[in-house]
């Protein structure tokens, strides 16, 4: 359905974004490697962990697609750095005219594929990634 | 009566104290050397170096002197923890052997929880430093008949913290508070983050906490580390994890809201290195697990 926004290789330079809702920050800093999990795409079958590119998104636009961007922030990632964790593919793969109408369109979505449930790749994932937009206190 | 503390410039000179952890045999030794004043319990006249020590093996200790062991004899006659004989040895008539005689195997935490008590510091842990100003304030003291009587005369019970149901020793305040903060967990509803992620059981917060605190007495007793830097988090499908700090150690355990399922963890040295990993049954006490996290 992405006839008009294709696909593109994304380069290792590149960065990845996810809005983070404000329990999945720790008290002491940084962000629960519980966070770091995949969703199946009921449509798609697919099961990936959802980011945005940074070419086509910025770190508020990334909040702001939250159901409630007041009370989450954002991370970032290289996605050199996913790429080194194992067994984790990162994909561009724009959403437009989703058969879900709760589903927005989205140019910069990107599914991290690969295994989550393992804890090791879990932490690997919290120790990555970097605060952007620190959500509000508990 | 509790007893006073003394101050370290009233009974015995700095130069005079010696404190050293030291291998011996491939054990540490802790010990405290330090100079009798005139008057002190083993008077001669003058000063008279003397020392005692705890000896680790590992779990327990065994309290030693070389000047005949006037203080050590006095710990045990006046109202020191449990004395715990080492298995195998012979057992010690006390009512017919002199103190000086008899075996001294305690728990390591059993001391440093009871000199704590004494110094009135709540933060003692296995600190060299302010270990020994604690002990050699209460060694040297040449008050120290008076105030170990005072100790048989007025035992102070061990305190307790008390969350949530569970019961703490004071020392792991931290842990007491990071269970506290969990509580509002169980106040998440479904899909708390617009992403699906399904509420908490009371059970499943229950049993984390009730592992946590199992291997954080266990690690204190033992060990006498002192969890300070943990959490309980949030995680799918119900579950909930666990983010331990301890030393230059991280472990991350995942207690998973079907209660025949066992938890799983992962930890490494915090850069992916000295790695471990698997499954552990939550009702259990496993002492692998406590000696990893105890850098062992």
């Amino acid at each position: 359905m992405s006839e008009h926004w294709p696909s593109e290789p994304i380069p290792n330079e590149e960065l990845v974004y996810q809005f983070v809702h404000q329990q999945w920050f720790k008290k002491a800093g940084g962000v629960s490697p519980t966070f770091f999990k995949n969703a199946t795409d009921p449509h798609s079958g697919r099961a990936g962990m959802s980011t945005d590119w940074s070419r086509y998104s910025t770190p508020v636009q990334t909040r702001d697609r939250a159901k409630n961007p007041a009370i989450n922030g954002v991370i970032e990632t290289p996605v050199s750095d996913v790429r080194a964790i194992p067994d984790q593919m990162v994909e561009h793969t724009p959403i437009l005219d989703h058969p879900d109408p709760e589903v927005k369109d989205n140019r910069s979505h990107t599914d991290v594929f690969g295994p989550k449930d393992d804890l090791e790749i879990k932490r690997c994932f919290s120790r990555k990634c970097r605060i952007v937009i620190f959500a509000p206190a508990k | 009566m509790s007893m006073p503390m003394l101050a370290e410039a009233d009974l015995f000179d700095e130069q005079d104290v010696d404190f050293s952890p030291e291998a011996e045999r491939g054990q540490m030794i802790h010990r405290f050397e330090f100079a009798h004043r005139p008057g002190g319990i083993a008077p001669k006249g003058g000063r008279q170096k003397s020392a005692w020590g705890m000896q680790q093996d590992p779990a327990q200790v065994r309290l030693h002197s070389d000047s005949g062991d006037l203080f050590h004899a006095a710990l045990l006659q006046h109202g020191f923890p449990p004395v715990a004989r080492r298995a195998g040895a012979p057992a010690v008539d006390t009512e017919r052997t002199a103190p000086e005689a008899w075996p001294a195997w305690i728990s390591t935490n059993q001391l440093l929880e009871w000199v704590r008590l004494r110094a009135e510091n709540a933060n003692l842990r296995r600190d060299n430093g302010r270990l020994r100003q604690q002990l050699t304030a209460l060694v040297a003291s040449t008050q120290r008949e008076v105030a170990l009587t005072s100790v048989v005369a007025d035992p102070a019970p061990a305190p307790s913290l008390q969350v949530c149901g569970f019961e703490l020793p004071v020392t792991l305040s931290g842990l007491a508070e990071a269970i506290e903060q969990s509580r509002s967990l169980l106040d998440l509803e479904d899909d708390w983050d617009g992403e699906g992620t399904p509420s908490y059981a009371e059970d499943t917060w229950r049993r984390t906490v009730d592992f946590l605190v199992r291997y954080a007495k266990t690690l204190w007793e033992q060990r006498g580390i002192a969890a300070e830097d943990v959490e309980i988090l949030p995680d799918t499908e119900g579950a909930l994890a666990i983010d331990w700090r301890v030393g230059g150690r991280e472990m991350l355990i995942r207690v998973p809201a079907e209660p025949t399922l066992e938890a799983s963890y992962f930890g490494d040295d915090g850069s992916g290195r000295r790695k471990t990993k698997g499954t552990l049954d939550t009702s259990a006490l496993v002492q692998s697990f406590v000696w990893w996290l105890a850098g062992e």
